[in-house]
């Protein structure tokens, strides 16, 4: 028998866990700096006074001060996304067309402005266009109380964002395999039919967490328009900061802001990406 | 007075053609051009030092440090460059005196603007975030049983990463690197808003101090071209020549061959 002629009597040795481990140390290290956070800066911030204007008797007025920044922010940004999504979506099927006219014009287009600052392109629709008369002040333009300036922002960022979407588009629809295009056309399918109930379907699933991604960057990057005086989110801060004489803590409030709602759409992203 | 006025501007009397302020100012926009090449390669060497420190602290299994890790790339991936500038341009002076910084740097020749100092490490911040979310994901993309294997081999953790992980993980990680870095690139323009003189800023003063905005900015989109587009090109050579995916395919011809 085997297992008899296993001496039994050796006992089993104990593990026992080292005292020290660097897991201990990390951990030590990370709670003595989260501390430090909180006396240096926390605290001190609270007693001085710095934080007053956001809890004190006069919060109602900086939060309203702050909320029609972010209006302005939202408004923007929405209608970017809308803006770029459309052209992007069109760029990306002049850069896979079979024109080429269209399609070295879209593909130019698109290198172009991914190649440049998104800063730079606001800054220059904002004080190269009224050089040439391009001023964004025709009526129907102040439609939601959209000014002058907050459309030079828009028409910015679109210029920029509706590039990378294209990219993302392009991607999302050569990554449908071709096989799909092919037994389709050989069950019969008009192109138009094949691409809007075959390829785009699958495409879309793929290109949702980097379309996403891209409305978190665009959404940080409204705040640039704060540069061209738009009063957004970021100029409101800037403003209130310089009123209250409190850099840090506005500041730290206005990332706050921007941060629960890219925060909130990267979840979104995580969400779908699970889903799939 | 008038006689004064005259003297005053010498250009008005000589022709003008396209371009003119552009060459009358090129000195101005070399130097910023090289203040934005230097403001890059300094964040650069920031973002990729925090950024691997954070990285790793986000792997380890540890409590108090990973925990302020994920913070850090939270809050520094999910807000606007353009705040975290402000606030550690006009914020931070008020928590420490930057004087000696300032000038203990042009004691040593080197005369920097506090301006550059913050911009450059906003940059390097913000950039860190992403670096770290970069390397954690390929750190996350090596299999679980290499790490044990080295770990039962007798390895240490640290040991582990340096010895198995890191250099796997580097193939993977190479491609998004290269993306961050020319998104990074484009980002330094932003470093103009606070008052650093790199080419985005002498853009700004040369056409206040020529009126001719369309010759400066369209040259100082040219200007940006001939960064980001070498820039551009160079992470898609990394891109086809680190793509795993292709070596693997690759690989395999061979071996069919």
């Amino acid at each position: 028998m085997p297992s008899a002629s296993v001496p039994a009597a050796v006992p089993a040795r104990k593990y026992s866990q080292p005292f020290f481990t660097y897991g201990l140390l990390f951990n030590v290290i990370g709670w003595i700096v989260l501390s430090a956070i909180l006396f240096i800066v926390v605290i001190p911030g609270l007693r001085g006074g710095n934080w007053t204007p956001f809890i004190g008797p006069d919060k109602g007025a900086i939060w309203y001060f702050l909320y029609e920044g972010l209006l302005v922010t939202l408004r923007i940004g929405i209608i970017s996304i809308a803006l770029s999504t459309a052209f992007g979506f069109l760029f990306a099927l002049g850069r896979l067309s079979n024109v080429k006219p269209l399609r070295v014009f879209c593909s130019s287009y698109i290198e172009f402005m991914r190649a440049l600052p998104s800063y730079l392109i606001i800054f220059y629709v904002f004080i190269v266009f009224p050089k040439f008369g391009v001023k964004f002040e025709w009526g129907p333009m102040n439609i939601l109380g959209l000014t002058s300036d907050q459309w030079f922002a828009i028409v910015g960022l679109s210029l920029y964002t509706s590039a990378v979407m294209a990219e993302i588009f392009r991607a999302g629809i050569l990554s449908v395999e071709k096989g799909q295009l092919e037994a389709a056309y050989a069950l019969g399918l008009k192109p138009r039919d094949t691409v809007v109930s075959i390829i785009l379907p699958q495409a879309f699933r793929k290109m949702v967490p980097s379309i996403v991604s891209q409305l978190i960057t665009l959404t940080k990057d409204t705040s640039l328009a704060s540069v061209i005086a738009v009063q957004e989110l970021t100029r409101k801060g800037k403003q209130l900061a310089e009123m209250a004489n409190n850099v840090l803590e506005t500041m730290f409030v206005v990332a706050a802001i921007y941060f629960v709602i890219c925060y909130s759409l990267s979840l979104l992203s995580k969400r779908l990406e699970v889903k799939q | 007075m008038i006689s004064f006025l005259a003297q005053a501007d010498p250009q008005a009397a000589a022709p003008r053609y396209f371009g003119k302020a552009i060459i009358d100012n090129l000195p101005l926009f070399l130097a910023g051009m090289g203040a934005t090449i230097c403001i890059c390669i300094v964040a650069a060497v920031i973002s990729l030092s925090i950024g691997l420190i954070i990285a790793v602290l986000r792997v380890t299994p540890s409590g108090g440090l990973k925990i302020l890790a994920t913070a850090y790339t939270e809050f520094f991936r999910n807000t606007p460059l353009i705040v975290q500038m402000s606030a550690f341009f006009l914020g931070v002076p008020r928590l420490i005196n930057t004087r000696p910084l300032t000038d203990g740097l042009a004691a040593i020749g080197l005369p920097i603007s506090y301006s550059f100092i913050a911009g450059t490490i906003a940059l390097g911040l913000y950039t860190a975030a992403f670096v770290a979310e970069a390397i954690r994901a390929g750190l996350l993309v090596i299999p679980k049983g290499q790490s044990e294997a080295a770990r039962s081999l007798g390895l240490s953790v640290l040991q582990t990463l340096r010895l198995v992980v890191i250099p796997q993980a580097l193939r993977i990680v190479l491609p998004p690197l290269g993306n961050i870095y020319s998104a990074m690139l484009k980002n330094s323009a932003i470093i103009a808003s606070i008052g650093a003189a790199d080419l985005m800023f002498q853009a700004v003063f040369v056409d206040a101090s020529t009126f001719q905005t369309f010759e400066v900015f369209t040259a100082v989109i040219v200007f940006y071209l001939m960064l980001t587009l070498p820039m551009g090109a160079f992470v898609h050579w990394l891109e086809r020549k680190f793509n795993p995916l292709r070596a693997r395919t690759l690989r395999l011809k061979g071996a069919h061959i």
